[in-house]
């Protein structure tokens, strides 16, 4: 029972994992916590079905992830230039980026409630059953695939940002875009990279939430409150500090609620929270990074 | 008058003194909130619970209501702001979502989702509610000229500069914190009084959030800015209510409306419509003969 | 421009003081006065100021719903149905002659709009009667209120706390409820249960932060226990919560007879995969949200699922209305919420036809009390209000129903109420 339950909370942390990813990515360059991004995996996950049911034979899978990664990019550059773009020109506290991107999400899950929201929707199933049993125990498909998928991205993303001329400009750009411009890198250039990283992964976010959960306004918002958590708690925008926060969040929420029940376990949290920040005030990953909300 | 327009009063009364309480925390200390809809949430269940089952009038258990709100946030308060400034948003979080749990575990009191309705009713409300705003703003205008404030205002500039002047800046942290949630806990009794209802979902932190934006959407350090935003904003969907727009109900796209409009004003005016500056007379007078005074008040981020 | 615009700011907000401190001076206290004391001068002033006119004035009435809220996919047919009511009334000539005019507000599932809107369509509409959402949390804050302005309210809160006070039983005089309460929906499912299905044990799984979700959990518990069953498990989740994995297992490992399931479409389909992954293979029972589109959104196979519905799609007026409602809106899918914004209509309409003023409020509400008698609902069942409670005679009826194989819904069986005492 004990592994069975460690498995789900490995589901449930993959799937925090997901959204922490997208979270990370932007807070390591603006020191912000993005929660507009969960409106953007609402938009994606609507317009991937959209562009699902356009066709007479549902398309593969990977077809309909990568268009919706593709939207998810143009959406994130659009959210960019009519939210944050003037606000960086005149170099503001990240408080106005954060107030910002939760009017963005507001304004996202509004229309799509008020347009869209006569109809529940979900994706067509990838996978023929939903489980599939290893020695007694059960795995679920598409936590499974989530889990991979997000490792998949974060091992790329590492790779990216270790190892490439990008990765090297966004690193530099975290630590000061006005330094890293006289350095002779092109910081705007560099930030609408990461907004474009960000909006893929709500691309995909979408599509696979859409196909675990079904496809409904507060989809991704409902999950920004766990997506902060795990992306304060991680440290800092340490896209590795992030995941494991997302996995020990999820396998200590499924442990709790099946001790305690649902309603015990945001008393504990708060006390667990508190305590480790408390104990551990630079967050898992152990780096520093100033203004954070 | 009609009983209408009074209820709009109330509204944007309630709003105003919400918003005060963070204007407190936020413009005055630097500090970032999203758990002040928690302490209206407490004020009010505990108000109104107690009412009800000890048969007590509204005003004795809201000064019950308003010290169990100010003791909580001062056991709340003692640990957290020693915490990293950045961690306040994390656990205020947090911390509201504990407080709907507990309102839910408790529900052979509390009713739960349900919500809570047995509310006694206050003759000639709005007087009481109007004066409590002025009071409250009054109050808040004086935080800010005070000595205290003044200190808020260097401990949320610099905090180490704060203390090697001599300030108790984690003291002085908790105490703008009890202050804040104890207007936030004013808001609650009379959000409580005006709806007859409570329930568990209304203070969510969307409703704190909702603050913060009224709040920077009048101006960041500007009291008056926030008071007339806190105002004008919460009432502005009344009147899309019937119109039409393109056979669009604009009645049901007040939320994007209200949206479309802080993210305009933000991006023009990054400081909030009134941004650093007070509106006052002499500010009016400075205005209308072209030549703006800078601020009255002399205080900066 | 940027001063121009806080100017303007400026200006409104003055220029509202202004009107707020010259009309509270003088009129405020009187209104205020009145409504706490006597009630009586709102009542004549309702009464009076439509009278005065000639017959054919168009009759007002609000229409509260949530339409962009939490519950809007259940609130935006509800004001379908009462919009389309009220048309087809028009064209059959109205009420003794006079139209129905209908102005319908979004109360975005929250008190506070709640009591706003209300407010509104009271004061400064002059709507002489509401119909109302199909929640509890905005209803129950307008309890007083109504009873204040009497202004009658016919609507859905099927919560029973809506319509009799909890303390005493008795039943608010303005508040009247059109179809089976959420205890009465809770009753039938369980007596279903046990005498049909057999169960012996059972375990649920439902939102503790959704009246709609707690209000129908705890009557079937009480009844289930109160009539031999045994309740294994409790287990809740909350709207923060977006995996119900762990109390799955858990459900799953007592292995109870049948699972309740109560709560919004959503949650239902993600709360009935979780169980399925978890090895959970008994029957499932649910609220009326596991209607479609709830078998085309579940993973899992459909099987063995149970529950109630206020609707039989396939005949009457109700299979009219799902069609009209279909293709005006485009929803894929039959919504039974449009059948509810309907019935409220017809009773208040059938209220209204007997009354000699239909726009009194205290005249509407006695025959509304008293001669609400076999009005027809959409589904071809009758209505009638009880006066004690101002809830339906248990003879309105529920059905059961399952799904097929093939994914087709079959109804099981159709129960009244009637039957069925809740010890």
């Amino acid at each position: 029972m004990t592994l069975q339950l460690l498995i789900s909370g490995f589901s449930l942390g993959a799937v925090y994992a997901l959204i922490a990813v997208g979270f990370a990515i932007v807070f390591s360059i603006f020191k912000f916590s993005n929660i507009a991004h969960g409106g953007m995996i609402s938009a994606c996950a609507f317009i991937g079905y959209f562009f699902q049911s356009s066709f007479e034979e549902p398309p593969p899978f990977i077809v309909t992830a990568l268009f919706t990664t593709g939207v998810g990019v143009l959406m994130a550059l659009l959210i960019d230039t009519i939210a944050y773009r003037n606000i960086r020109k005149k170099q503001a506290p990240g408080l106005y980026y954060f107030l910002m991107s939760i009017t963005v999400a507001i304004l996202i899950e509004q229309i799509l409630s008020v347009f869209f929201g006569k109809n529940l929707h979900t994706y067509a199933p990838i996978f023929s059953s939903t489980t599939f049993s290893i020695g007694g125990l059960r795995f679920s498909s598409i936590d499974t695939l989530i889990m991979v998928i997000s490792l998949a991205i974060l091992s790329a993303l590492i790779f990216v940002i270790n190892k490439t001329k990008i990765g090297l400009a966004i690193r530099t750009v975290a630590i000061s875009p006005s330094t890293s411009q006289l350095m002779g890198i092109n910081s705007s250039v560099v930030i609408m990279a990461v907004f474009a990283i960000a909006g893929a992964l709500a691309g995909i976010s979408g599509v696979l939430l859409g196909t675990k959960f079904s496809v409904y306004p507060s989809l991704g918002p409902s999950m920004m409150t766990k997506g902060f958590i795990v992306s304060v708690i991680g440290g800092l925008g340490s896209l590795g500090g992030a995941i494991v926060a997302a996995i020990a969040l999820g396998v200590v929420e499924i442990f709790l609620t099946y001790w305690l029940g649902s309603l015990s376990t945001p008393i504990v949290l708060f006390g667990i929270m508190l305590l480790f920040l408390t104990v551990r005030p630079e967050g898992i990953s152990g780096r520093f990074a100033k203004d954070k909300v | 008058m009609s009983n209408y327009q009074l209820s709009l009063i109330m509204l944007a009364c309630i709003s105003i003194i919400t918003v005060c309480g963070v204007f407190a925390i936020t413009s005055l200390a630097g500090m970032f909130s999203l758990g002040q809809a928690s302490y209206m949430a407490i004020s009010a269940y505990l108000t109104f619970c107690i009412a009800r089952y000890q048969n007590l009038p509204v005003w004795v258990t809201s000064i019950i209501g308003l010290a169990g709100c100010a003791l909580v946030a001062f056991v709340i308060g003692m640990p957290t702001l020693r915490l990293r400034r950045d961690y306040l948003a994390l656990m205020t979080i947090g911390f509201g979502q504990m407080v709907q749990s507990i309102i839910i575990l408790l529900d052979k009191y509390t009713n739960a989702a349900i919500g809570f309705s047995k509310i006694p009713k206050v003759n000639n409300l709005v007087y009481i509610i109007l004066a409590i705003t002025v009071l409250i703003v009054f109050m808040v205008r004086n935080l800010k000229y005070s000595r205290f404030g003044r200190m808020c205002i260097a401990l949320k500039n610099d905090d180490i500069a704060a203390r090697s002047f001599g300030i108790d800046v984690h003291g002085l942290r908790v105490k703008i914190y009890v202050i804040a949630s104890l207007i936030a806990g004013v808001g609650g009794i009379c959000y409580g009084l005006r709806n007859r209802v409570i329930s568990p979902d209304a203070f969510d932190w969307s409703l704190s959030a909702e603050m913060q934006i009224l709040l920077f959407f009048g101006g960041t350090n500007s009291l008056t800015g926030s008071v007339i935003s806190a105002a004008c904003l919460k009432v502005l969907p009344e009147f899309l209510k019937g119109v039409k727009l393109f056979g669009i109900d604009l009645q049901n796209c007040k939320t994007i409306i209200y949206c479309l409009l802080i993210i305009v004003v933000i991006n023009l005016r990054t400081k909030g419509l009134l941004g650093e500056r007070e509106l006052s007379l002499s500010f009016l007078r400075g205005l209308f003969a072209g030549k703006p005074r800078d601020r009255e008040g002399g205080e900066s981020t | 421009m940027k001063k121009l615009f806080a100017a303007f700011l400026i200006c409104a907000l003055t220029a509202s003081q202004l009107i707020g401190c010259s009309g509270g001076g003088s009129t405020a206290p009187a209104t205020q006065a009145a409504s706490a004391e006597t009630e009586a001068p709102a009542a004549e002033k309702e009464a009076a100021e439509p009278q005065a006119e000639a017959n054919t004035d168009p009759i007002k009435i609000g229409c509260i719903q949530d339409t962009t809220g939490g519950a809007s996919s259940a609130g935006q047919p509800n004001q379908w149905g009462a919009e389309y009511a009220v048309r087809i009334i028009n064209e059959n000539g109205g009420i003794n002659g006079r139209p129905i005019e209908i102005y319908c507000r979004d109360c975005q599932n929250d008190t506070e709009v709640g009591v706003t809107v209300y407010r509104e369509l009271v004061d400064e509409v002059g709507v002489c009667a509401i119909i109302g959402p199909p929640l509890s949390n905005p209803a129950s804050a307008w309890v007083d209120l109504a009873t204040e302005d009497k202004v009658p309210i016919v609507g859905h809160f099927m919560d029973e706390i809506c319509t009799t006070d909890p303390d005493t039983g008795e039943a608010y005089p303005y508040m009247f409820l059109v179809e089976p309460s959420s205890a009465v929906q809770g009753y039938i499912l369980a007596k279903y249960a046990l005498d049909e299905l057999g169960i012996k044990s059972v375990a649920s799984l439902y939102n503790t932060s959704n009246a709609f979700a707690v209000t129908q959990e705890k009557p079937f518990v009480d009844y289930f226990v109160n009539n031999g069953g045994e309740v294994l498990a409790e287990e809740t989740f909350g709207w923060a919560d977006t995996d119900y994995s762990a109390q799955a297992q858990k459900i799953a490992s007592l292995n109870p007879d049948a699972v309740l399931l109560t709560d919004y479409a959503n949650q239902m389909v993600t709360a009935y995969d979780n169980l399925r992954d978890a090895g959970y293979e008994g029957y499932i029972l649910g609220a009326n949200t596991m209607a479609a589109p709830f078998n085309t959104l579940v993973k899992n196979p459909v099987k063995d699922c149970y529950y109630v519905k206020n609707y039989d799609f396939t005949s009457g007026k109700i299979a009219d209305l799902v069609k009209v409602h279909m293709e005006e809106t485009g929803t894929d899918y039959p919504s039974g919420n449009v059948g509810f914004g309907w019935d409220a209509v017809q009773v208040l309409a059938s209220a209204m036809q007997q009354a000699e003023d239909p726009t009194n409020g205290e005249e509407v509400r006695d025959i509304l009390e008293n001669k609400t008698v076999d009005i027809e609902s959409a589904g071809e069942v009758n209505i009638t209000l009880v006066p004690e409670t101002h809830r339906p005679t248990r003879d309105m009826g529920m059905f059961i129903v399952t799904y097929n194989e093939d994914g087709t819904t079959e109804e099981v069986q159709t129960y009244l109420t009637s039957d069925y005492k809740a010890e």
